[in-house]
């Protein structure tokens, strides 16, 4: 306490929270007070109305020891009490006095405060001594068995009364600001009701706030008594006021006794409502005349307010639960349907629902990437486009909320009605995108128990601050202001901005391993696709040495092909020359001889002709060699070269078939090569056994001749032709094998083949031999 | 035998031959061998050293072929006459020989008869061509029987001879649509109206054209 702190009963309005209301040195005077020294149970000081209680006088009683006016056994019943001085802290009942004037009981409770032993005396009402443990069982079994937490305050306030007997009950709850409402009342049907009123919080200030909050009860039997001094004022041990914090008797701040006045309340009673370690709120109890509430019905009436105390914090804790439960499922649905999303903005459209359920609130919009999607009761697209502005220069990103928008941002009083309450939640950083919930404009109707602003009142003395006097109700209108967004509102808007934030990051994420997947595939595509090639190359280099390895077999074949044609030809050409050179000769000396025979045997007839047959025979004989050698192969394509042989052969032909020759020989006697001779000799032979046999021809043409590089055989008939092109032409397998044997012979040599032939238009083979 | 007989000059490769002709030849009156020779050049080294009236030559011997050495011995021996005595009843073998300046073609299997007669007829100037081969005779090639190469064809159009000529160079009817980019079917349309427009009915007759409107003026 300093020098500026008010005594006890001399604060005002001004300063009254910090009257010293637990040392009122005083005491209500219905009952009487005794501090007596711990250790010799001697009176130190006394207050109250001892003469009735205790048939002395205050004065009379101090100095003096308690066994004056107890029993030795009760002497050592304190005595036992005080050594256990730990379960003295707050008062107990000790034992019953009987009342000196045979006026029934007096209850004698006893609790230690710096370091007396404190003893209240109080009468002792007789009509209500039923059984107050199992009353408060049922008291709290009506409370417990309530559905919900607004049910179980009712049930409180009507449990209360019917207990305590007030006219009115009402459950009374602090909010934020220190403002109290009416939650729950019970009351006489014939008073007002006060349900839903507010207080304003100076009507309950802080050390009465403490003190509730150590006690859990507080009665005002009569609110008009005349306080009862202790005597002496100040304790002889300490030279300080008693601590009567704990007293149940303790004189009331003349403040709140006028205040009580005001109201019209002759007695009170307060239960403490105290809900995780904090006063949460008030069970007061108002009487419009005295009323006593003895102290089993206090001892009674604590419990319950403890227990119910309980009661309500679980029934709030689970009312909290059940609806943190439904923002989570709501929350955690929205995120995972989110998740599956392609597009957060669309994914959020859909959830228009469940957003408007999530946090409530008349519609919802959804900014995203410059896009709009608005739904319930909301501004214009263009509105929302300037309030979007807004939001991104004056407030910083993550979760804003205001329900007076119109002060903040001028240009909503537009659109006051669907939007005086904003919460924007932001997903991103710059251009932020969000997610807004409006609430619309609501002209909330407060209805004071009197007007708040005016707790003092002006007199003749000039401005006299006093507790108030007029309880009048004050309805206050609150406008341009929408429903406030809740501490939960605000949390749960903040957690669905994380794991919003969480979604985008998974995106992004995603699109990370999406494109990592991607680049994966299409590194092992370009791997296949070098495997492929690489076994493409692979397969063409085999084939190129498979191709290799034929064209050797090829060219060996050919070589062998060649050998055999040259070897072939060699061999015709050694036995055309046997036949002439040998045989030939032989025969011609053979025909010599005969010659020789016939003129030596000239006389004998027969011996001549029979030589002359002989000689016959052998020309025929040489003659038939002849055509055989030239047959095999003609000596004149050696000797005297292709042109020359050409014609021999010709006109042997021209003899034998008729055909008729037309030729055209332009190498006179230039000789080529003796393989090309050979060769463009039989290709010559095949092609007219062709036409002799196939062709059906009459005329024959010829061209033979050289340039530097090449020489050309040209053979054309006028025969009847055919289709080579054809494969199904019907030309004989001969002629076929004929052309086949040309066309081979002149690979072995590096010419080549061409031929036109068609329908009635004859045949013409063009033979190119290289020089 | 005042009159000096026919000098003669006798190349065979085939000894037993030269020996049986020998004596076929000196058999006669006034005929005298004076030189045998076994192989082509020997025979060219006689007949220029003996300077003979006739030389009576095989045409296969080793050394020189008797084409050869009849064309060598006009030059080395102008005054002989040159029978050649041969097994070859080939025309191009006969032709090569007249061409080479022989006076008389006998074969070996009437030689016996005939080679002496060869001899006589040749030695007074004649020519001499043995029977067997004449009858084969002297329609000589038939490449000479084209006459009708006048034709001017003034009235040939441009691709017509430009068709022409390429299948005069021996150009396939495939190969000159190819060197001219045009279709084949094209060509033989050129080339019938063409031949059809000169008479022709071969390229043989096309060639002789060309060659007789100097087509080939680079050495054909």
């Amino acid at each position: 306490m300093t020098a500026d702190d008010p005594a006890f009963g001399e604060a005002d309005l001004t300063n009254c929270a910090r009257e010293p209301i637990h040392i009122p040195g005083s005491i209500q005077p219905h009952g009487a007070i005794l501090a007596l020294a711990s250790d010799t149970l001697h009176v130190l000081q006394a207050g109250g109305d001892t003469i009735r209680l205790l048939g002395r006088d205050a004065a009379a009683l101090l100095g003096r020891p308690a066994s004056d006016w107890l029993s030795t056994e009760q002497c050592r019943h304190l005595g036992g009490l005080t050594a256990a001085a730990s379960s003295l802290a707050r008062p107990i009942q000790a034992f019953h006095l009987t009342h000196p004037k045979g006026e029934g009981m007096v209850s004698a409770t006893v609790h230690l405060s710096g370091g007396m032993l404190i003893v209240e005396l109080e009468p002792l009402s007789g009509d209500r001594t039923e059984d107050s443990i199992a009353h408060v069982q049922g008291m709290v079994r009506s409370v417990q068995s309530a559905e919900s937490y607004v049910a179980a305050c009712q049930a409180a306030a009507e449990q209360v009364r019917a207990t305590a007997g007030f006219d009115r009950v009402m459950v009374y709850r602090f909010l934020s600001d220190g403002a109290g409402v009416v939650e729950a009342e019970a009351r006489r049907d014939d008073i007002a009701p006060f349900l839903g009123l507010r207080y304003p919080a100076s009507d309950i200030p802080p050390q009465a706030r403490e003190l509730y909050l150590r006690n859990w009860i507080r009665v005002i039997p009569d609110a008009r008594y005349e306080p009862a001094p202790l005597v002496p004022a100040l304790n002889p041990l300490t030279g300080k006021p008693l601590d009567m914090s704990q007293c149940a008797l303790r004189s009331v701040s003349p403040i709140h006794l006028e205040y009580l006045g005001n109201m019209g309340v002759r007695a009170s009673m307060s239960l403490s409502l105290i809900l995780h370690g904090k006063l949460w709120g008030l069970i007061a109890c108002h009487h419009y005349a005295p009323n006593h509430v003895s102290h089993q019905q206090r001892m009674a009436l604590e419990i319950f307010t403890q227990m119910t105390s309980y009661i309500l914090e679980t029934k709030i804790t689970a009312e909290e639960l059940a609806a943190k439960q439904k923002t989570t499922s709501l929350h955690d649905g929205m995120i995972a349907s989110l998740s599956r999303e392609e597009d957060l903005a669309e994914g959020l459209t859909r959830n228009q629902s469940h957003l408007l359920e999530y946090i409530m609130s008349g519609g919802v919009c959804i900014w995203m990437d410059g896009h709009i999607a608005q739904f319930g009761k909301t501004p214009s697209a263009e509105q929302t486009a300037g309030l979007v502005t807004w939001l991104n220069s004056s407030v910083t990103g993550g979760v804003y909320h205001t329900d007076a928008l119109s002060l903040v941002y001028p240009p909503a009083l537009a659109f006051k009605e669907v939007a005086s309450g904003i919460l924007a939640l932001s997903v991103s950083r710059a251009p932020r995108d969000y997610v807004i919930w409006f609430r619309p404009e609501i002209i909330q109707t407060v209805t004071w128990a009197g007007n708040p602003e005016k707790t003092m009142t002006v007199t003749d003395d000039g401005v006299r601050l006093s507790p108030r006097r007029s309880f009048a109700l004050w309805e206050e209108q609150m406008r341009q202001r929408s429903a406030p967004w809740s501490h939960v509102d605000i949390q749960t808007a903040e957690s669905l901005r994380v794991s919003l934030l969480e979604v985008v990051v998974q995106r992004m994420d995603q699109i990370a391993r999406d494109k990592e997947a991607a680049r994966a595939r299409q590194d092992t595509l370009m791997a296949e696709l070098d495997k492929r090639i690489q076994q493409w190359e692979a397969t063409a280099r085999e084939l190129k040495i498979e191709g290799d390895r034929r064209a050797v077999v090829e060219a060996e074949l050919s070589q062998v092909l060649r050998r055999t044609v040259v070897d072939q030809e060699n061999e015709r050409q050694r036995i055309a020359r046997e036949l002439h050179d040998s045989l030939g000769q032989y025969l011609t000396i053979m025909q010599l001889d005969l010659d020789d025979i016939a003129r030596r045997s000239a006389s004998a007839e027969h011996v001549r002709t029979g030589i002359t047959r002989l000689k016959e025979l052998a020309s025929s004989v040489g003659h038939e060699i002849n055509r055989l050698a030239w047959e095999i192969r003609p000596t004149s394509l050696d000797d005297l070269g292709l042109q020359t042989a050409v014609q021999q052969f010709l006109e042997e032909w021209s003899e034998r078939s008729g055909l008729k020759f037309d030729l055209h020989l332009m190498l006179n006697n230039r000789r080529l090569s003796p393989v090309v001779e050979t060769t463009l000799y039989r290709v010559l032979q095949e092609a007219i056994t062709n036409v002799v046999k196939h062709a059906e021809a009459t005329k024959v043409g010829i061209i033979l001749e050289a340039n530097e590089s090449e020489v050309r055989l040209i053979v054309e008939d006028n025969g009847k032709g055919f289709n080579w092109e054809d494969p199904n032409e019907a030309t004989s397998p001969s002629a076929r094998l004929g052309l086949l044997g040309i066309r081979e012979r002149l690979t072995l040599i590096g010419g080549h083949l061409e031929i036109e032939a068609g329908h009635g238009s004859g045949t013409t083979l063009i033979v190119h031999a290289p020089l | 035998m005042t009159t000096p007989g026919l000098r003669i000059l006798l190349a065979d490769d085939h000894p037993v031959v030269l020996a049986g002709i020998k004596s076929l030849v000196t058999a006669e009156e006034g005929l005298d061998v004076i030189g045998e020779a076994q192989d082509g050049l020997s025979a060219l080294e006689m007949s220029e050293a003996l300077q003979p009236d006739i030389a009576v030559i095989d045409i296969s011997m080793p050394g020189l072929i008797g084409t050869a050495l009849a064309g060598r011995m006009r030059t080395s021996c102008p005054g002989c006459r040159l029978i050649a005595l041969t097994v070859h009843e080939d025309r191009g073998y006969l032709r090569q020989m007249l061409e080479g300046g022989v006076a008389g073609y006998v074969l070996k299997r009437s030689a016996a008869e005939d080679l002496v007669k060869a001899v006589r007829i040749v030695a007074a100037g004649g020519i001499y061509i043995d029977p067997e081969m004449s009858t084969k005779a002297f329609d000589n090639s038939p490449a000479s029987s084209a006459e009708h190469v006048s034709n001017d064809g003034a009235d040939l159009s441009k691709r017509e001879i430009e068709v022409l000529r390429l299948l005069s160079e021996g150009y396939s009817s495939k190969a000159a649509a190819a060197r001219l980019d045009i279709a084949v079917k094209t060509i033989e349309t050129y080339k019938a109206r063409a031949f059809e427009k000169l008479g022709f009915q071969s390229r043989v007759e096309l060639i002789r054209y060309a060659v007789s409107r100097g087509w080939f003026s680079n050495g054909m």
